[in-house]
């Protein structure tokens, strides 16, 4: 069920739309219930976009984190429409039978000054008291004056580094941002991808014996695709080791970089493997006392096999979402801030790196 | 921990690549070994529970679970046994064919006596093999899902035989009722402890994996505007009930040994209480959150022989229509002796003597086949000292409540007056409401899911410990004992598909309260 609208009448319609659905649903005698909305979610599209895919995309979204989705899609072909607005309600059926209106989508069809005041819109539109998540799903926002207003206006704003082209420059935007914005908080959607190599990683060292390798590692090589978002993968895995275990870059070298460690030097070699099963294949962690082989058997498995003078166990497992679970998960989102220097200190390392 | 451009040091005893990932902590692999693997809790619960994990991609890949059971049975109709109940049973329903297929590798069927030292024997040489096969670690977990009058056997013979000491890990997770009364806990704790260390002991009460009991904590001590008001300058009583409407479900003879004291009451409603009238804990680690629990437990006046029945009351269901269902009465139940003087409904008024709760009643109620399954903390506060709108509305105002929804329908909800519109000041009560269900598009899960992956990561916040256990039953003996010395005494009935007998609303009644409507 949709209708459209004006601008100015979008809210109201929004609100007829909901009562049309419950008196629909009495009419039928089914129940409905409206979730409660945790975000607004603000989506920029620099290219016009059917409604249906705007859906498709929403959809997943909303079904894990019931929200008010405002889609702002740039269409230069779109005339002086008097109704460029068209609002829906995405619904479900939970398992209890109940159909439940899990999300609302306002997808605002603008061009040229209208677009770029498209920061307005949202900001009228954004549901009060819940906070305001800006989708930015361009590289560099640098200068873009759209995305200086999204900043007033948003709470978070999730970027994607594996969409990067310039590395050097990208992630110097990117460093810029989470280190300069005054109010919203940023998430690299890589960053959250990443989550299973960091975990993985990680857990094969919370053995006490094999920890002590930490400050004895001397070689990371990585194979990663050779596109510049298997290298943006890259320097932020090997950002966040470095800011982790307090490495320092002392050059750049031919296939990579040479950083410093409590006195000793650690060689990082940066491969491509064109067939990756993601963007890392995977990651080699070399000391003189033992060897760190984390790679990914299928899709959705990391495992790290350890050969170790000092550590038991050889082998840990660290399972990535499955393709049923939502692409983005909000709430890793939302609870990731209570981490936010980890991600500020990766993300500075990487810029360090790439600038090399 | 901010490294701040320090390189690591070797002899730091954390693990610096943890830092942000504490939350998505897996467990390392293990091998969970079930006593009464082909029993019911098995197939309704552990089973669907390790499958639900497992689809959700938070388990080892290492992990094996090894059924024991007398039994025949091979590990293929093992498996199949336990796809049927899982689909069944399982709060997602029928299982992703593929991911069953893998899962199902790791079960395994494991037939003996377990009464005597061979089966275990027998074990220790199918575990070697298994371990091996699925790169374990040598971490093992012990479940002792039989019947709790062999518990203790179990425990001797896994430390006689050396089970009790595995090459990794290991731990031993007990099922509920831990014992029958103070001094069998006593015996029961006594013979784990000589085999297993307390940190390794697991006694699990499912009610502490709910999300909702869980959320009691939260409620409490995530915000600011509860716990100023959370004691007896404001709070006027408290209620809390655990209520069923389902009969005895074939488990007669269970729970004609049991009754609804032992059943619910004792562990809990216990914990139910304890987690509602604790002191805030310094932190959140397991021992922190029971240390204040079992204050708690033991600042719970001791009824003294003669008070029991004037604070306490008793009852069994007859027959009646529950759900428009006609169901028979409790002493016609199969299992249940005509004569029986088991109860099925509890009711108490107990106090806390600390100085927060000091006065403070809290009125406990538990039940099966009564008007609906409800799982409810109320809080109920003073009412307001002086009523300036009186004139408007004679009769006063009704008190605040907050009532914390465990199940079903789990939420929270606060009621508050406000102005009914119109000229006239009138005063009306209204509900403030928060529904897990409206507000988490993700569904919570089972407690079994939480409770098993606990056990995994070696956390103990969510079981009881010994001390813990005991101080319950320390608090509800002098109400066995009574019910003991009257055991002649025909049982006052109430009729099945109500809220219990009439007599249990006198409990309140003198006090100025009654029991809420749910």
């Amino acid at each position: 069920m949709t209708l459209t609208a004006p601008l100015t009448q979008a809210l109201p319609t929004l609100a007829r739309l909901h009562d049309q659905a419950a008196r629909q649903a009495a009419d039928e005698g089914a129940g409905l219930t409206a979730q409660m909305l945790l975000a607004t979610i603000v989506a920029r599209y620099s290219r016009p976009l059917a409604w249906t895919d705007i859906e498709a995309e929403t959809r997943p979204v909303v079904d894990a984190y019931p929200s008010r989705v405002i889609a702002l899609v740039n269409d230069p072909e779109t005339a002086q429409t008097p109704e460029p607005v068209r609002v829906g309600l995405l619904a479900a059926h939970r398992s209890d039978g109940v159909a439940a209106i899990r999300g609302e989508l306002l997808a605002a069809a603008l061009q040229g000054r209208a677009f770029q005041e498209g920061a307005t819109v949202a900001a009228s539109w954004s549901a009060s008291g819940i906070p305001t998540i800006v989708w930015w799903n361009d590289p560099a926002p640098t200068g873009d004056h759209l995305f200086e207003d999204m900043l007033d206006i948003a709470d978070r704003v999730l970027v994607d580094s594996s969409a990067m082209t310039d590395l050097a420059a990208d992630f110097q935007v990117l460093d810029d941002m989470v280190h300069g914005s005054q109010h919203a908080r940023i998430t690299d959607a890589l960053w959250l991808r990443m989550l299973a190599w960091r975990q993985a990683i990680a857990q094969v060292f919370d053995q006490p014996a094999a920890r002590a390798d930490l400050s004895r590692l001397r070689t990371v090589e990585l194979t990663v695709r050779p596109s510049p978002g298997g290298r943006a993968a890259a320097l932020l895995l090997v950002g966040w080791l470095s800011s982790r275990l307090g490495w320092r870059l002392a050059r750049r070298t031919s296939d990579g970089w040479r950083l410093t460690a409590n006195g000793h030097e650690v060689q990082v070699v940066c491969a491509p493997q064109a067939a990756a099963n993601g963007l890392v294949e995977t990651v080699q962690l070399t000391a003189p006392t033992g060897r760190y082989l984390a790679h990914m058997p299928s899709p959705e498995d990391i495992v790290v096999e350890s050969q170790s003078e000092t550590a038991p166990i050889s082998r840990v497992a660290v399972r990535r979402p499955t393709p049923t679970r939502p692409r983005l998960r909000l709430d890793d989102l939302l609870t990731g801030g209570a981490h936010y220097s980890v991600f500020q200190e990766a993300v500075a390392l990487a810029r360090t790196l790439a600038s090399a | 921990m901010s490294m701040n451009g320090q390189a690591v040091d070797a002899t730091l005893g954390v693990n610096p690549l943890r830092e942000g990932l504490a939350f998505q902590e897996a467990p390392p692999g293990h091998t969970l070994i079930i006593f009464g693997g082909s029993g019911d809790l098995a197939a309704r619960k552990l089973i669907p529970a390790l499958y639900n994990l497992e689809r959700n991609a938070l388990l080892s890949s290492s992990l094996a679970v090894v059924g024991l059971g007398r039994r025949p049975m091979d590990h293929q109709s093992y498996r199949a046994r336990q796809h049927e109940a899982t689909t069944r049973f399982s709060r997602t329903g029928t299982p992703d064919p593929e991911l069953w297929s893998a899962f199902e590798q790791s079960l395994y069927y494991v037939r003996g006596d377990f009464s005597a030292h061979a089966g275990y024997e027998k074990l220790k040489r199918e575990l070697t093999e298994i371990e091996a096969r699925h790169g374990t670690g040598g971490n093992r977990i012990f479940y002792l899902a039989t019947q709790p009058s062999l518990f203790p056997e179990i425990i001797r013979l896994l430390g006689e035989t050396g089970l009790s000491r595995g090459p990794g890990a290991t731990r031993i997770v007990i099922e509920k009722p831990f014992g029958r009364d103070l001094a069998t806990a006593q015996t029961l704790n006594d013979i784990a402890n000589n085999v297993f260390d307390e940190s390794q002991i697991y006694r699990i009460d499912h009610y502490l994996g709910k999300e909702t009991v869980q959320n009691v904590l939260v409620l409490r001590f995530a915000n600011v505007i509860f716990e100023p008001v959370w004691n007896r300058r404001y709070v006027d009583s408290v209620q809390i009930t655990v209520a069923e409407s389902v009969g005895l479900e074939g488990r007669g003879t269970y729970y004609e040994e049991a009754g609804v004291l032992r059943d619910m009451v004792q562990n809990h409603i216990m914990q139910l209480l304890a987690l509602v009238a604790m002191e805030p804990p310094v932190d959140f680690e397991a021992d922190s959150i029971r240390d204040e629990k079992v204050k708690v437990l033991r600042a719970l006046r001791r009824l003294q022989p003669d008070h029991v029945a004037g604070n306490v009351m008793r009852a069994a269901y007859g027959s009646g229509f529950v759900d428009g269902q006609e169901v028979p009465a409790y002493r016609d139940e199969e299992g249940v002796a005509p004569s029986s003087t088991t109860e099925t409904y509890f009711a108490a008024r107990c106090f806390i003597d600390n100085w927060r709760w000091k006065g403070v009643p809290f009125y406990l109620r538990s039940g099966k086949r009564l008007a609906k399954r409800a799982t409810e903390i109320a809080i109920q506060f003073n009412e307001v000292p002086h009523l300036l709108f009186g004139e408007s509305n004679p009769e006063g105002v009704p008190p605040n409540v907050l009532a914390m929804r465990i199940q079903p329908d789990e939420g929270v909800s606060i009621t508050f007056e406000a102005k009914q519109p119109g000229l006239a000041m009138r005063v009306r009560p209204v509900r403030m409401d928060f529904g897990y269900g409206q507000s988490f598009a993700e569904e919570s899960p089972d407690a079994y899911e939480r409770l098993l992956l606990d056990v995994m990561l070696g956390d103990q916040t969510l079981f009881i410990r010994r001390d813990e256990t005991e101080a319950a039953w320390r608090a509800v003996m002098p109400i066995l004992e009574s019910w003991e010395r009257d055991s002649a005494s025909r049982l006052p009935s109430y009729e099945a598909g109500r809220w219990g007998p009439r007599q249990a609303g006198d409990l309140l009644r003198a006090d100025g309260f009654r029991w809420r409507r749910l």
